[in-house]
């Protein structure tokens, strides 16, 4: 085959179909016919870009008609490529006005979550304050009731207090009466032990001696002031005490005279004390002669030491107990 | 086809252009575009100036169409360059409308990102 004729023949036909009615349509307006096709039916295109898609189903018109006309392939060709690249423009605007729609709407959910974190914060704060409230509020009860605790602990301290000082005062008197009292009973131990004193059954004991009294007389000698002094005023000092005054003699002499003798020792100083002032009523005498000796009547010394006056003070305010 | 035997010759080769020629010119009797050619030159300019970041593709096909444009009108192919002109403008409003689309898109996202952000944080608390 000749090359150039074929060339020649295929370019012939081309020209020639060119300008002659095109048998079918070239490939440029099928795609354009699917393209604006698509872009009609596509509901997003036809609300968002109705004037993009008019521009291109009127542009494929247009490439139609050209068809119809028989004019040439390349403007058929031309025309049909505009129109779909109208058609494609017009999906693109319709996608685009789609977006802006669907980022208002997002914006609002945006604000509306925003508004949402804000209440939900606003809310959790709240919740806080009320709960610092709460807690401020049983504080405050707490506190109240500390303070009354403290003011009732006060109270019963201020109460212990003056009772603890009461107690205290009582006890200083009692110290003090124990005190006096120890004192009382010192000194009471002293003035016997001043009077040599003798503890017995019943009640301390004081000697006068024979010395104290003439022989076969009755009257006190001076010498016996003393002691006599002394337990005056023992007796002045414990008036609730009473006293006994017993006579002793020795056996010299007949009984019933000793007896006498010793009666009237007793009696004497009975008087003596009297005289110092103790009262009579404090006082009772008794003779016991012969009777008691302490020693035996053997030697001068015995018989001097029988010869006594005892007198008994009462350990209590009861009289003394006689001896029998 | 093989037994075909036109006239042969030097001449008969030039014989299909030359009717190329004849016929060219008989449906070539367009007048200058001119204002199809200042309506793609500013179709492709605007382009250019909105959405060359987003439609880098659709631009350069634009560019070079009315580059071709021009150069047809220079060759007083008349119907060429109108028909050049006419896809060059087609394809700078393609290009806008792309960036456009491209721009809403990304900007979509971001938003929704946002609210899943916000409500994630929410959620936690």
């Amino acid at each position: 085959m000749n090359r150039t004729l074929a060339t020649g023949a295929l370019m012939s036909s081309l020209l020639l179909g060119a300008c002659a009615t095109a048998p079918s349509p070239p490939p440029a307006l099928v795609e354009a016919r699917g393209v604006v096709l698509g872009a009609e039916t596509d509901p997003a295109v036809n609300a968002l870009a109705p004037l993009e898609l008019k521009k291109a189903t009127d542009t494929l018109a247009r490439a139609n008609l050209l068809m119809t006309k028989g004019e040439p392939q390349a403007e058929i060709s031309s025309a049909a490529y505009v129109a779909s690249q109208q058609a494609r423009t017009a999906m693109a605007i319709a996608q685009a006005k789609g977006n802006d729609t669907a980022i208002a709407g997002s914006e609002a959910d945006r604000e509306r979550a925003r508004a949402d974190m804000r209440t939900l914060e606003a809310t959790r704060a709240r919740g806080q304050a009320d709960v610092a409230r709460a807690q401020t509020g049983v504080a405050r009860e707490q506190a109240a009731q500390a303070e009354q605790r403290a003011s009732g602990a006060e109270q019963r301290a201020s109460g212990a207090e003056q009772r603890a000082s009461g107690a205290e005062q009582q006890a200083a008197l009692a110290l003090a009466q124990a005190g006096s009292a120890q004192m009382q009973s010192a000194e009471l131990q002293q003035r016997l032990t001043d009077l040599q004193a003798q503890k017995t059954e019943r009640g301390m004991l004081v000697t006068l001696g024979d010395v104290l009294f003439e022989s076969g007389r009755s009257d006190v000698k001076p010498a016996a002031q003393g002691a006599l002094l002394k337990l005056a005023g023992f007796l002045q000092q414990y008036p609730n005490r009473r006293i006994l005054i017993e006579g002793f003699t020795d056996d010299v002499g007949a009984a019933a005279y000793n007896q006498g003798l010793s009666r009237r020792r007793a009696e004497a100083v009975d008087a003596a004390l009297l005289g110092m002032g103790v009262s009579a009523q404090r006082m009772a005498t008794v003779g016991y002669g012969e009777e008691y000796p302490v020693a035996s009547n053997t030697s001068d010394t015995n018989r001097a030491m029988n010869r006594r006056v005892e007198v008994i003070i009462a350990d209590s305010d009861q009289p003394v107990r006689a001896r029998r | 086809m093989t037994q075909l035997h036109f006239k042969t010759g030097r001449l008969w080769r030039l014989a299909p252009l030359a009717a190329a020629a004849v016929l060219l010119g008989a449906c070539a009797s367009t007048p200058p575009p001119v204002a199809q050619i200042a309506v793609g030159k500013a179709a492709v300019e605007r382009a250019a100036g909105s959405a060359a970041a987003e439609a880098p593709v659709e631009l350069a096909a634009a560019r070079d169409k009315m580059a071709r444009a021009n150069e047809a009108f220079a060759a007083k192919d008349y119907m060429l360059a109108r028909q050049l002109a006419e896809q060059a403008e087609a394809d700078a409003a393609l290009a806008e409308a792309q960036s456009r689309s491209v721009r809403s898109s990304r900007a979509l996202g971001e938003v929704r990102e946002g609210v899943r952000m916000l409500r994630d944080e929410m959620a936690r608390k």
